[in-house]
């Protein structure tokens, strides 16, 4: 799965479970200051994430992540994302 | 000088409950539930103390009659906003049980009343989701919680951010919100003042309840837990706004 992909998902999930714009939720888009998540809703993303992909990712990992960018490294780093 | 003995008074306070009283009842208690229930009783006749003693010197005075109409309910869970240093002293000076969300960099830097605090058992604001459930489990014991949403005192003409952590708590315990609103005129003990910059006169406290949610409107509503809690909290930030004179001091 390309970066590109990877970014569609975590885009759906974001828009999906916070009800946010879909235009909102870009690469560089911060976590926390620009799309209002905190770290409760760090443990849905995480839950998400691995029953959409079947990744292992921790709630620590994504705490420690700012960009929705970081997240899509992160996963491609895990599923051989290529760009 | 009025206010300098209150603060030694609230120290002295803090350090029984902290070097007496937790020692204590952590040996005599029969589990770590009834040690911390122990504590939090001692704590609250710690701050009617203060409150007496800041009435004394006449630092303040207090209408708060509506909270005692809570005392007798079963768990709520308790916001205010957060005008001054004093509202948890305020809150908790009116029920023998009473836990607390405290902000975990602030605790790290008073190791005398960190000591009192976790022998209360009081839950420090940065464990996320388990700082959720460890609340919502103590709310379904029927104990009450007191939370601060914007997370530290408000700032001065406004709110700061309400945080969502009320919200999942009520959600994951069923336990509904009440909220309380503080009123202080002259504003004292406020965000950016130190402690003894106070007006020489006599602040007026009033607390009032300004409205109450209930958690199942918005669990049945047919939405995930994340997108409840961000309407749950929308309406909690409509109550206060919509309240005169809150923000404005």
């Amino acid at each position: 799965m390309t970066e590109t992909e990877l970014l569609e998902r975590v885009r759906s999930i974001l828009v999906r479970e916070f009800e946010l714009d879909p235009g909102q939720v870009t690469s560089s888009a911060r976590l926390v200051d620009d799309l209002d998540l905190d770290s409760i809703d760090g443990v849905t993303i995480v839950v998400r994430l691995e029953a959409l992909l079947h990744v292992s990712i921790t709630d620590e990992e994504i705490q420690a992540m700012t960009t929705v960018g970081d997240i899509v490294t992160a996963l491609a780093a895990r599923t051989d994302g290529t760009r | 000088m009025r206010l300098g003995s209150a603060f030694v008074e609230f120290g002295i306070s803090a350090l029984f409950v902290a070097f007496v009283v937790a020692p204590l009842v952590r040996r005599l208690a029969k589990s770590p539930e009834r040690a911390e229930l122990a504590v939090q009783g001692a704590i609250r006749r710690a701050y009617a103390l203060s409150l007496a003693w800041l009435r004394l010197v006449r630092i303040l005075t207090v209408d708060s009659k509506e909270l005692e109409q809570l005392a007798g309910e079963g768990a709520c869970i308790v916001v205010a906003n957060h005008p001054t240093m004093l509202d948890v002293v305020l809150i908790g000076s009116h029920f023998p049980q009473m836990d607390c969300i405290v902000n975990a960099g602030w605790t790290a830097n008073s190791p005398f009343l960190s000591r009192a605090i976790d022998a209360a058992g009081y839950v420090r604001n940065d464990a996320g989701q388990s700082a959720v459930d460890d609340c919502a489990a103590r709310l379904v014991r029927g104990r009450k919680l007191l939370v601060f949403p914007e997370g530290t005192r408000s700032p001065w003409g406004s709110y700061g951010k309400f945080r969502r952590g009320a919200a999942h708590i009520a959600l994951a315990s069923g336990a509904p919100i009440v909220a309380v609103t503080i009123r202080c005129r002259p504003r004292m003990l406020g965000s950016g003042r130190r402690w003894h910059e106070v007006a020489g006169g006599t602040s007026r406290f009033e607390l009032r309840i300004a409205g109450r949610l209930d958690p199942a409107a918005y669990d049945g509503a047919g939405v995930g837990l994340p997108i409840a809690a961000r309407r749950m909290t929308e309406d909690l930030v409509r109550i206060y706004l919509q309240e005169p004179d809150v923000a404005d001091a």
